[in-house]
């Protein structure tokens, strides 16, 4: 594999052109943003925009070029840099705005986190890569647990809930791609469900009752059976104790995620104010430039957090249902790199990429919508920053590469 | 690294379900926004960029029956907060407290007050004079968030002339406000607080009308919105009133070396108020932005009441002046003619074991009717109340209407006191009283209770051949376009005196001024025949109350008014005076149309 015997035969064009149109959509959103009589940011946004869109696309074509079996040796270097790197927050880091999640060097700002998806993507496909799927046992996917575990446990300190999710996230895609089955998966991440049931007295009920069908219909053997019951049950009842140990802002969010009425000058001021842009853009939308929510600023953070939004506003149901149905032919086209890939790795890799793609875009335009609690992850390609863009960009390179040598083994 | 690996089938598919979900999810969420609710949203949207500014109606202007401008609007400077603008609030308060004058507290109160949004501004005081003006503005920077608007602010242009009846406007008040929203009062609406301008409220008020402005979220005004036109505010209608201004000036002049008091003149023909005084009086220039609280109580609790209307909220023992209703009482029931003479004034009348005096303590001497009104004969009187009798005494007088409101276009007007067997029974048990009340009673003293208002209208009915005309004030209600309401004038009742009863009262009346013995000469007007009657009111708390009531020509009289000073000691020497003037005034002047 060389340069020189590049072909474009299996060069993923639709991945590309997907990107393309996406990125440029957003640079032409960030742009509507600055035409308002309220803008307070860089009136040149757009521009900074495309050439991150530019330094992103670099990043893209050299991951994409450099061959993955590089990746695969280098993964555990890469994952123990990320976790130094997020491990040096604690003493470099930025304390601005209550979060900690900056790294400056020189000019350059860096959000450490962005990395740790992708070297926690290469760590568990290198460790996933080399077990049996066929096994029976669960065991040889516990360590996996533990390597999500650790960026998870350093970003949540930051305090970064959403981030936390993603790796998540990428950990229950990867596992099942690995061959976990189903059941065992449930069964693994039970004492997630369990901690989110636990809020109400009912819902957790219900979810110990499917936890003993589950326990029953896998029977797994009595010691395994005992862990699992007793670490749901646990874990049930100490998570009412911690919420009260929780942030204020972060118990704030979740609350006016159930009741954005709770709170219409805060957090809910936010989700309402998104609901009411793209509620009032309508089928066709108000036109470009058109939106009064964008332009007079009721819509906030419109070319970060809210641009689903800000577009939304301005081209209305059309207009969103194509941003969309791009995503979606995206992701789509992302899951059947991962399924047509021989190698395992690679497999693995994208499958991994393909979940923080996935989870990024539901929730981002979840949150919008108003139907997630407001979380503060970017759309990816749309949002307006550096890092982001970069980190997404990388890992459709990792995508366009596994793409390109899905034949090999 | 091992390889040779590709998922089955089924593997392959479950991811794909549940990104088909997810996005199908996102997508039907889209669809209810942005379709379904998007009429809602799209109302939360204007809503959210459209602010609804009122515009302030001009009150309208209340003028003297000859269009002479009394009360008007002029533009005062009103210094406001824009909440959200305030930076380092407690400073700016601070700050801005000692520009105003005002207690810091105060404004927080106001800024309280007023939950508005907080880009709305909330007025914290209202016409300030021209060099604080210059004070704010040229401190603006250290003011964030403090600015000023031009509002129309009410204009006394008499200062205290007519106080009582033109009354005062202010702040609407949190309770009036409770019940007057739906008809379109706000915070730091302006309502009528006495007087006209309370009665005459929804008339002089007019339509506020609205301006549409496009706001920012933080609240900054971005420009009218092209689509959304203002509506005008419809100004107020204009009150032409009854009152003659240069007859109020010389009433209120006439009155001025008085320490209390009142006057009141009217058209006998008509009813119309012409002028209307009570002192001790105010400015009700005071009121018209929000009153000082020392202000109001140095006001409130002056012993000579000077918010109170004495012309109608006050009532006196009416003195002789119900003499003339007894004579007519006394002519009406046949037991006296104009020639009837009982035993001779000595000075005092024996009834029972009691002596009553007569206030000329040397005595009449034996007098018919006119002499004994021209003079007041108190003897004369006890004898013709005796004759009468107190039922059909009290029945007389009270259907000439007194005892009762007269309806006059102002608030709280009371109705005096007339009183009957049952008055005395209820007050003081049915054997603690005997016939001898009637004496006092028949020379105007002891229970009676009349107020100037209702003494100025008896004495024009019996000037106008009996007919009692409803007194008020307002002629004229004039909108923009036109007249909205034109006041006719009302007939109430009627004396139940006959014609040639009358024309004796009148004779018996113009001898009190003629007459060279007459009580009531120094009422005189030169070149006018005048037909009147003094009242000298026992005041049991200090000096007598003078009071005199009067019209002028005797035929065809064009002017009717009585006079009260309070402790003015002698009708005849302080109040007639006092009444000649102001019908002088009037008889000299223009007259009326």
């Amino acid at each position: 594999m060389s340069l020189v015997t590049f072909s474009g035969r299996n060069v993923d064009f639709w991945m590309i052109l997907l990107v393309l149109l996406l990125c440029g959509i957003g640079a032409i959103t960030i742009y509507s943003t600055l035409q308002g009589s309220e803008v307070s940011s860089d009136s040149r946004l757009h521009l900074k925009q495309l050439f991150w869109i530019g330094l992103g696309l670099a990043a893209m074509v050299v991951t994409a070029m450099i061959p993955y079996k590089a990746y695969y040796v280098l993964a555990p270097v890469f994952y123990l840099l990320s976790l130094l790197s997020l491990g040096l927050l604690f003493f470099l880091g930025d304390r601005g705005a209550g979060a900690n999640r900056w790294l400056h060097f020189g000019g350059f700002s860096w959000q450490p986190a962005e990395m740790a998806k992708v070297a926690t993507i290469f760590m568990l496909a290198h460790y996933l890569s080399g077990r049996k799927t066929t096994s029976e046992s669960v065991k040889p996917f516990l360590p996996a647990l533990g390597m999500t575990a650790l960026p998870i446990l350093l970003i949540i300190q930051q305090p970064d809930l959403g981030t936390s999710l993603v790796f998540m996230a990428i950990l229950v895609a990867m596992l099942y791609g690995a061959g976990m089955k189903p059941i065992d998966l449930f069964l693994l991440l039970s004492p997630a469900l369990s901690v989110v049931c636990a809020f109400h007295l009912i819902s957790w009920m219900i979810f110990i009752l499917v936890l003993l069908v589950m326990l029953y219909r896998a029977r797994p053997r009595f010691f395994t059976t005992a862990t699992i019951f007793l670490t749901n049950f646990s874990v049930g009842i100490i998570t009412p104790i911690l919420w009260r140990g929780l942030h204020e802002y972060q118990q704030k969010r979740i609350l006016v995620f159930l009741d954005p009425g709770r709170d219409p000058l805060g957090a809910g001021y936010q989700v309402i104010q998104s609901k009411v842009a793209l509620g009032s853009g309508g089928f066709l939308g108000k036109g470009f430039l058109q939106g009064t929510q964008t332009k007079l600023a009721f819509l906030p953070a419109q070319h970060t957090d809210f641009i689903f939004s800000t577009f939304g506003e301005q081209f209305g149901f059309l207009g969103s249902l194509l941003i969309v149905l791009l995503f979606l032919l995206f992701i789509i086209r992302g899951l059947r790199t991962a399924q047509m890939s021989r190698n395992r790795f690679a497999s693995l890799v994208a499958m991994g990429a393909v979940a923080v793609f996935c989870f990024h875009i539901f929730v981002n335009i979840g949150v919008a919508m108003g139907i997630m609690p407001v979380t503060g992850l970017p759309l990816p390609f749309m949002s307006y920053g550096g890092s982001s863009m970069i980190t997404n960009m990388i890992l459709v390179g990792l995508l366009l590469n596994v793409r390109y040598r899905w034949q090999e083994y | 690294m091992r390889s040779s690996h590709r998922l089955h089938k089924k593997a392959e598919l479950i991811p794909l379900l549940i990104v088909l979900i997810l996005f199908g999810v996102l997508i039907f969420r889209l669809f209810f926004l942005q379709v379904v609710r998007a009429q809602t949203y799209r109302r939360l949207s204007e809503e959210n960029r459209i602010r609804v500014i009122p515009v302030d109606a001009p009150r309208g202007h209340i003028l003297d029956r000859h269009g002479q401008v009394l009360v008007c609007n002029r533009p005062s400077y009103v210094v406001s907060i824009v909440p959200f603008k305030l930076r380092q609030m407690e400073q700016t308060i601070e700050t801005l407290s000692g520009f105003l004058g005002m207690e810091s507290g105060s404004i927080i109160t106001r800024l309280n007050e007023s939950r508005q949004r907080r880009f709305e501004p909330v007025k914290i005081k209202r016409d300030i004079d021209f060099k604080t003006l210059a004070i704010i503005q040229e401190h603006k920077l250290d003011v964030p968030g403090v600015i000023y608007q031009v509002e129309p602010r009410r204009e006394y242009l008499y200062g205290d002339l007519a106080a009582h009846l033109l009354g005062t406007v202010g702040e609407i008040s949190s309770e009036e406000l409770a019940g007057l929203r739906s008809a379109g009062y706000r915070h730091g609406s302006l309502i009528g607080k006495g007087g006209l301008e309370k009665l005459y409220e929804r008339f002089l008020r007019g339509e506020d009308g609205v301006q549409y402005v496009e706001v920012s979220a933080v609240g900054r005004e971005i420009g009218p919105l092209p689509d959304r036109p203002a509506v005008e505010a419809k100004p107020g209608n204009d009150l032409v009133l009854t009152i003659d201004l240069s007859l109020q000036q010389a009433a209120e002049e006439a009155l001025s070396d008085s320490a209390a008091g009142a006057i009141v003149a009217l058209d006998p023909a008509s009813g119309e108020i012409l002028a209307m005084v009570s002192r001790p009086a105010f400015d009700p220039n005071l009121f018209s932005s929000v009153i000082p609280e020392s202000t109001w109580r140095a006001l409130n609790e002056d012993p000579g009441h000077p918010l109170l209307n004495r012309a109608i909220q006050s009532a006196y023992p009416p003195g002789s002046i119900l003499k003339v209703l007894t004579a007519a009482a006394g002519l009406e029931a046949g037991v006296i003619t104009e020639h009837t003479r009982f035993s001779p004034c000595t000075g005092a009348f024996k009834y029972g074991d009691r002596w009553f005096g007569c206030w000329q303590s040397w005595g009449h001497g034996s007098l018919a009717l006119v002499d004994a009104l021209a003079q007041s004969c108190d003897v004369y009187f006890y004898q013709l109340g005796l004759k009468v009798g107190l039922d059909r005494w009290s029945d007389f007088v009270k259907r000439c209407g007194l005892g009762k409101t007269f309806g006059v276009d102002l608030v709280g007007e009371v109705s005096g006191l007339v009183p009957d067997r049952q008055f005395f029974n209820d007050h003081y048990g049915r054997r603690n009283w005997g016939p001898g009340v009637l004496l006092n009673l028949a020379i105007g003293q002891g229970e009676n209770l009349i107020t100037p208002l209702q003494t100025a209208s008896l004495i024009a009915a019996v000037g106008s051949d009996g007919t009692i005309y409803k007194p008020h004030l307002v002629r004229e209600i004039r909108s923009l376009t036109g007249k909205t309401l034109d006041q006719k004038s009302e007939v109430i009742g009627q004396l139940p005196v006959s014609a040639e009863h009358l024309k004796l009262l009148k004779r018996s009346m113009r001898a009190v001024v003629h007459h060279h013995m007459g009580t009531g000469r120094q009422a005189a007007v030169a070149g006018f025949e005048v037909a009147g009657k003094t009242g000298t009111a026992q005041n049991p708390h200090g000096e007598d109350h003078a009071w005199f009531a009067a019209f002028a020509p005797v035929e065809e009289p064009r002017i009717a008014v009585a006079v009260i000073v309070e402790q003015g000691g002698h009708g005849g020497s302080v109040a007639a005076p006092i009444a000649g003037r102001v019908m002088e005034a009037y008889l000299r002047g223009s007259g009326t149309q």
